[in-house]
């Protein structure tokens, strides 16, 4: 019976408060929304992934030796320590006879496809023995119209073989599937076949699975004992696989603080919003208890008040977050990652922690307000609370300054000062509201800054023409090609061993009067010196290189390292590895100086024209356009800035609301005696607007470094390791956050103070209650 | 014709089918400068009079002149400039702004309105020139009903309408607020309206307005009230 009653005064309660009851539950669903939603995304992609590498048996190691595979190195890949299996194959780049100028990547496995084993979409499996099959690239026969039964024919050396298509599928090596920054189905695909059909093809590659609990690094490092002039690559650099982790762990590092964040912020605005509601409520309470209700009964109904919003918000926030935006965000994370399927794991510990916390902060902020009022005395609580004395503030003491105050501005700043905590709430709100919007817009900047600088800063050419086959010397190419300058630059993949560890990177020999590359900080140029190696500085930290130290590089196909002194450190956003100048790479008598690339600077059209023409030009790049490419590839990843700002909006939103609504529900009083005392809506508006917009413009302030700060740790968080985030938030983008702010904040009040018109005067007459 | 009319005011609140009829056909005048007492139990429609004289109600029907000027006829803004010129409140909880000091709740009033009189002589007048600068906080009640007199005063109004201004205060206090009220009335030349329940206050009035159940039960007018001093409390 008591209960019910009591029950019905919850209800009741809550439904006269709907609006302050809604935005504890809107905050609570927010706080926990974010989390789990990117909580979320990122375990799918996680799940996805790992499930499809496990079920496809994906190779833990990619040997490469130049000379080829025999049955000799093929045994002593498998006798390693840790190494479950290895198979032979043999891949390469190849053009096909489809039209435009269309190439496949052809990998032949030799014997059953049991690493790397495709999964099948259509059609079916190549038989071990299949001479004239193949399998073909889902996204890659669907741009060329391609189906089961169709044929598809590669160029080597001159000779054309023609596959037919047994099967659709993927494979799990190709989440990437890429020969430049963006992936073009249209361009660029792979086919799978068995390594009987092209005899020709040299078997060139061991692929091997690592033992379950075996250390991939302590065995990639017997595999380079064991076959000294291999290339191996892990899974950290072989390019498809870690192109993928990267982008998930990007994703993972940037959306972890954020939603942390937006969640503190909720939890502390919840916690003021119930510790107020809670100090409302004191003369009730005292009622309650001089009727002879229980402090148990009570505690029990207003922890229902706690209980109630907190657990309804969170768990929807939770749920709502886990089962609906993953599945937005799934193609903005993934890009142009082919990925087989898409698996919903169940909602993680971590986000049911976070569900879990907001309703025990409520509880406990909760009993923290009704113990602060239960060592009251029942007649100390029934009677009204004495108003907060008005208090002089410190800026009264200065009273030259305090004396030029209108009277309005005397009294805000007053309110200001004797509401601290609701004052000190909304600054908090905001402050982190523009803190989050400048972070949310500083990374798409500092995103944007990284590709636009290393295409027109870093790379100072206007065309780069890429070789393979029969090259000619340098001097050659300066001869022949007319241009303001031309450079040639020898790039390969090494393995670098250095005390850090060993990492698989790109070696760029350039010429020593090199200018089209500008290596130093900030896009500045430095000129290779001769006789040392140039680190990047990215890698430096990776494998903690000093200058001075001592590396060794191995070239595939050599066991004998080069080894050089570091003697610079040079500075790539974008990729890393180490630069030698041309006679610096010809003192080590490795070969000659064979360009792999020709950097051109104001080339003439017959020039442009002649590159086309020359056979070993394999394709031609414009920066211009590879800014195009890797803005519209980092576009996919707008959608989640979008994401973040959305929330940090609607954070402000309720955060604002609440406030808001906190202050006309606290002083709806005052108000009306100032309508009484005949005060004009517009005057009374204008009051309460006037010392919103103190408390906004302090907020968005004091949120701009702090925005700016946090965009640095999330970037620095997030950084691949080949890639280097620069700047900051631009100017602009802190401008448009603190507007943004402002104006939601102003917005907000003005829609609130509407409810001046609403004001009972005859309430300004009626007794405290 | 009086300083103020009521013809035939009616003010009803129509709660699910029933009516309530707060005051019904209500008509009376008081002239100018009188000391009004409308005096009735809690119920009887004597703040919903208050309300409507005060321009902070609508009148279902009938009409309400002040010093000539038609207030059932005022819309929104008119009325607050009504309120704002014209009409001084003291109330029964006072209202005092509670983070402005004594002094600048009295300059709350003046913000609004274009002949104010001066704040500290008026707080000089009610007798706090020595608690200008304290907080309502650390004023007694009487004190505060004071602040508050001297906020509605300070408007230099036509008219001060008090709702039960002694009804939160002990006998003592409640005889100095009266008094001070009298002599407003008479130094200020306003007409004083005041609302209470309590009897005791009745003899003070130049006229005096019983109301009960919604209605005038009577009128009375006094050409000598009776002294503040006088009165049994």
């Amino acid at each position: 019976m008591v209960k019910n009653t009591l029950r019905k005064k919850l209800f009741r309660d809550m439904a006269r408060a709907a609006m302050q009851f809604l935005s504890i539950i809107a905050l609570c669903a927010l706080g926990t929304f974010a989390f789990a939603a990117l909580d979320g995304t990122a375990r799918m992609t996680r799940t996805t992934l790992n499930t499809y590498y496990e079920e496809n048996s994906l190779a833990d190691f990619w040997v490469t030796l130049p000379a080829g595979v025999d049955r000799a190195s093929l045994d002593k890949a498998a006798s390693v320590p840790g190494i479950a299996a290895v198979r032979a194959r043999a891949t390469a780049d190849l053009e096909t006879t489809l039209e435009g100028d269309v190439s496949v990547s052809v990998t032949a496995y030799d014997g059953a496809m049991d690493i790397n084993t495709p999964l099948l979409r259509e059609g079916e499996l190549l038989d071990i023995a299949d001479k004239r099959g193949c399998l073909v690239e889902e996204r890659f026969a669907q741009a060329h119209g391609l189906t089961l039964g169709d044929r598809i024919t590669v160029k080597l050396a001159g000779r054309e073989y023609t596959f037919l298509i047994r099967g659709i599928a993927v494979s799990p090596e190709y989440i990437v599937v890429s020969d430049g920054i963006v992936a073009d189905p249209n361009a660029y695909g792979y086919i799978l076949v068995n390594a009987c059909a092209m005899r020709e093809l040299p078997l060139t590659q061991i692929v091997a699975t690592l033992e379950a609990g075996a250390d991939s690094d302590s065995v990639r490092a017997a595999i380079e004992e064991a076959l000294p002039d291999a290339l191996v690559m892990d899974r950290a650099s072989h390019s498809s696989t870690a192109r993928a982790n990267n982008d998930a762990q990007m994703f993972e590092n940037m959306t972890l603080i954020f939603p942390i964040l937006a969640y503190a912020v909720a939890a502390l605005i919840v916690m003021t919003t119930l510790s107020r509601m809670i100090d409302n409520q004191r003369l009730q309470m005292g009622t309650l208890s001089a009727l002879g209700f229980s402090s148990r009964q009570i505690k029990n109904h207003y922890l229902s008040y706690a209980i109630a919003p907190s657990l309804i918000g969170a768990v929807l926030g939770t749920l709502v977050g886990h089962y609906t935006l993953p599945f937005f965000l799934w193609d903005a994370l993934i890009g142009q990652n082919e990925m087989p399927y898409q698996l919903v794991p169940p909602i993680s510990v971590p986000a049911w922690i976070m569900t879990a916390l907001s309703v025990v902060m409520s509880v406990c902020i909760m009993l923290f307000s009704y113990h602060k009022a239960a060592r009251e005395t029942t007649a100390a609580l029934l009677r009204p609370k004495p108003p907060k004395d008005g208090k002089r503030i410190l800026l009264e003491r200065m009273t030259f300054l305090w004396s030029r105050f209108s009277f309005n501005a005397k009294m805000i700043t007053r309110n200001l000062m004797r509401n601290k905590l609701r004052t000190l709430m909304s600054l908090v709100g905001l402050l982190c509201c523009n803190m989050l919007i400048i972070t949310s817009l500083g990374l798409q900047d500092s995103v944007t800054a990284m590709s636009v600088n290393y295409y027109t800063g870093t790379l100072s050419y206007d065309v780069r023409a890429n070789l393979k086959g029969e090259v000619g010397t340098a001097e050659s190419y300066e001869r022949r090609l007319d241009a303001e300058r031309v450079e040639c630059v020898m790039e390969q993949s090494v393995s670098l061993r250095a005390r850090g560890g060993t990492r698989t990177v790109r070696l760029n020999v350039l010429q020593d009067d090199q200018t089209l590359q500008r290596l130093g900080e900030h896009e500045t140029f430095v000129s290779i010196q001769s006789g040392t190696a140039a680190v990047t500085y990215k890698l430096t930290k990776t494998l903690n290189i000093a200058l001075g130290d001592t590396i060794r590089l191995y070239l595939p196909g050599d066991d004998e390292p080069l080894t050089l002194v570091v003697g610079q450190i040079v500075h790539n956003n974008v990729s890393q590895g180490v630069y030698l100048n041309r006679s610096t790479w010809e003192a080590q008598r490795k070969g000659d100086f064979s360009p792999t690339a020709i950097q051109l600077l104001g080339p003439s059209e017959g020039c442009l024209s002649l590159l086309e023409d020359m056979d070993e030009v394999d394709s031609i790049d414009y920066p211009t356009d590879q800014i195009q490419d890797m803005l519209w590839m980092l576009d996919t990843l707008s959608s989640v800035f979008t994401l973040l700002t959305g929330i940090a909006l609607a954070l402000a939103f309720v955060i604002c609301y609440n406030m808001g609504l906190m202050n006309f529900v606290e002083r709806t009083r005052e108000y009306a005696t100032l309508k009484v005392l005949g005060y004009h809506q517009k005057e009374i508006r204008q009051l309460i607007l006037r010392e919103n917009n103190i408390i906004s413009t302090l907020g968005v302030l004091l949120g701009i470094v702090p925005g700016i700060l946090l965009t640095d740790v999330i970037l620095h968080s997030c950084e691949p390791e080949t890639g280097f985030y620069p700047g900051a938030p631009t100017l602009q983008s802190v401008l448009i956050a603190c507007a943004i702010t402002f104006c939601f904040s102003f917005l907000l009040q003005l829609l609130l103070t509407r409810k001046v018109r609403k004001i009972d005067m005859v309430e300004a007459l009626k007794s405290v209650e | 014709m009086g300083y103020i009319t009521f013809e035939n005011v009616c003010k009803y609140y129509p709660t699910g089918d029933t009516v309530v009829k707060a005051v019904d056909n209500v008509s009376f005048s008081i002239e100018k400068g009188e000391f009004c007492v409308v005096l009735g139990p809690s119920g009887a429609g004597k703040t919903t009079i208050l309300n409507l004289l005060g321009g902070m109600d609508k009148a279902t029907s009938g009409k309400i002149t002040v010093g000539g000027k038609e207030i059932t006829g005022l819309r929104g803004p008119q009325l607050t400039e009504y309120r704002r010129t014209d009409v001084g409140f003291v109330f029964q909880f006072y209202n005092l702004m509670p983070n402005l000091t004594a002094l600048e709740n009295v300059e709350l009033a003046r913000q609004v309105c274009r002949d104010a009189l001066d704040p500290r002589k008026v707080m000089e007048q009610v007798g706090l020139g020595e608690r200008l600068n304290n907080f309502p906080a650390q004023l007694s009640g009487g004190e505060q009903q004071r602040v508050s007199i001297a906020r509605a005063l300070c408007k230099n109004p036509a008219l001060l309408l008090c709702d039960e201004p002694t009804g939160a205060l002990d006998s003592k206090t409640g005889v100095q607020v009266l008094s001070l009220l009298t002599d407003v009335c008479r130094t200020h030349n306003a007409t004083v309206v005041i609302i209470t329940h309590n009897a005791m206050i009745a003899p003070l009035g130049n006229r005096v307005i019983r109301v009960k159940n919604g209605g005038i039960e009577s009128i009375e007018q006094c050409e000598h009230p009776a002294r503040v001093e006088d009165i049994a409390w």
